[in-house]
């Protein structure tokens, strides 16, 4: 990825210099004067310094929010396993004790994948504001999936309207929160 | 007196109560949160007071627990003791689920204004 931009900086330069050939006209002069070719040398290394440090940290950035992004993602992927797993368990009316097993690795796995999200941010040193919400909904959430009278009783219809709200509130929030690391 | 200059209590979920965490009450099954409650959360947690030292709770190695399991024993112990003067005596050890450490200290502050 990385040789691609590069190599398209260089085009760019490229056509950019025929482009400038193309518009000024001039004649080459056969005698080479020593102030100006010191100045093209210069000229061609500050170009290609600037280049550099444009393609390193255009890169760098783009890859730290790429990894941000798949922290994101992957919270939501543990939220949908979560939510089906509650899903499941609401439809059939009981809680088994291979559910209880799968519902206690599925809060702990989805707990877990929002503190690694968080751990990557501080080491990005990025500030997100829409983090906060999703840390304090994963709050509310991990309640609804084992708490009230579980796993001796099965989840309510009520317990099951809150899950499904707060579900939506966090997939609207850790997508909004993508957006906001995309936006950086 | 901050609690790191404090003495140390140790209580290892795994090791003195169970592997399975289980429900809430202990009608809806084994090793509940009442039951770690009673059985050994507040004894310990009176011991440690007595002896204004902290209990520092190992929550590692286990299943995994449930919201209505820690909110039954450590809001429970709020409850009894009232919030600050659990905070102020309780430190946990959670590597396996780090944010349990968080939840735990909000279903303390929240567990004192409970019910039962």
């Amino acid at each position: 990825m990385n040789r691609l931009l590069a190599f398209g900086w260089f085009l760019g330069g490229a056509a950019f210099c025929l482009l400038i050939l193309l518009l000024i006209p001039f004649q080459l002069d056969p005698k080479i004067d020593l102030a100006e070719l010191l100045q093209l040398t210069v000229t061609v290394i500050i170009g290609v310094l600037l280049q550099l440090y444009a393609v390193r940290n255009y890169s760098d950035f783009r890859v730290t929010k790429n990894l941000l992004i798949e922290r994101a993602e992957g919270a939501s992927k543990s939220l949908s396993e979560a939510h089906k797993l509650f899903t499941d368990c609401y439809a059939r009316g009981e809680i088994t004790v291979s559910d209880r097993r799968a519902m206690l690795a599925a809060k702990r796995e989805f707990s877990n994948s929002v503190l690694i999200f968080e751990k990557a941010a501080e080491e990005c040193a990025l500030t997100l504001g829409k983090f906060e919400q999703v840390k304090s909904l994963r709050g509310q959430y991990i309640d609804r999936l084992t708490g009230g009278g579980f796993p001796a009783h099965p989840y309510t219809p009520q317990v099951a309207g809150e899950e499904g709200g707060l579900y939506l509130d966090l997939s609207q929030a850790l997508t909004s929160l993508i957006f906001e690391i995309n936006r950086k | 007196m901050s609690a790191t200059a404090r003495a140390i209590r140790h209580l290892s979920v795994l090791k003195e109560f169970t592997e399975t965490p289980g429900p809430r009450y202990a009608e809806d099954g084994k090793f509940s949160g009442r039951q770690f409650l009673d059985e050994l959360l507040n004894p310990r947690f009176n011991e440690a007071l007595s002896q204004d030292a902290v209990l520092f709770v190992d929550l590692d190695g286990t299943a995994g627990y449930a919201t209505s399991f820690l909110e039954e024993s450590f809001g429970g112990l709020a409850r009894l003791h009232t919030a600050p003067v659990v905070l102020d005596h309780i430190d946990f050890k959670s590597e396996d689920e780090p944010y349990l450490k968080e939840d735990i200290r909000r279903y303390i502050r929240e567990g004192e204004g409970g019910t039962r």
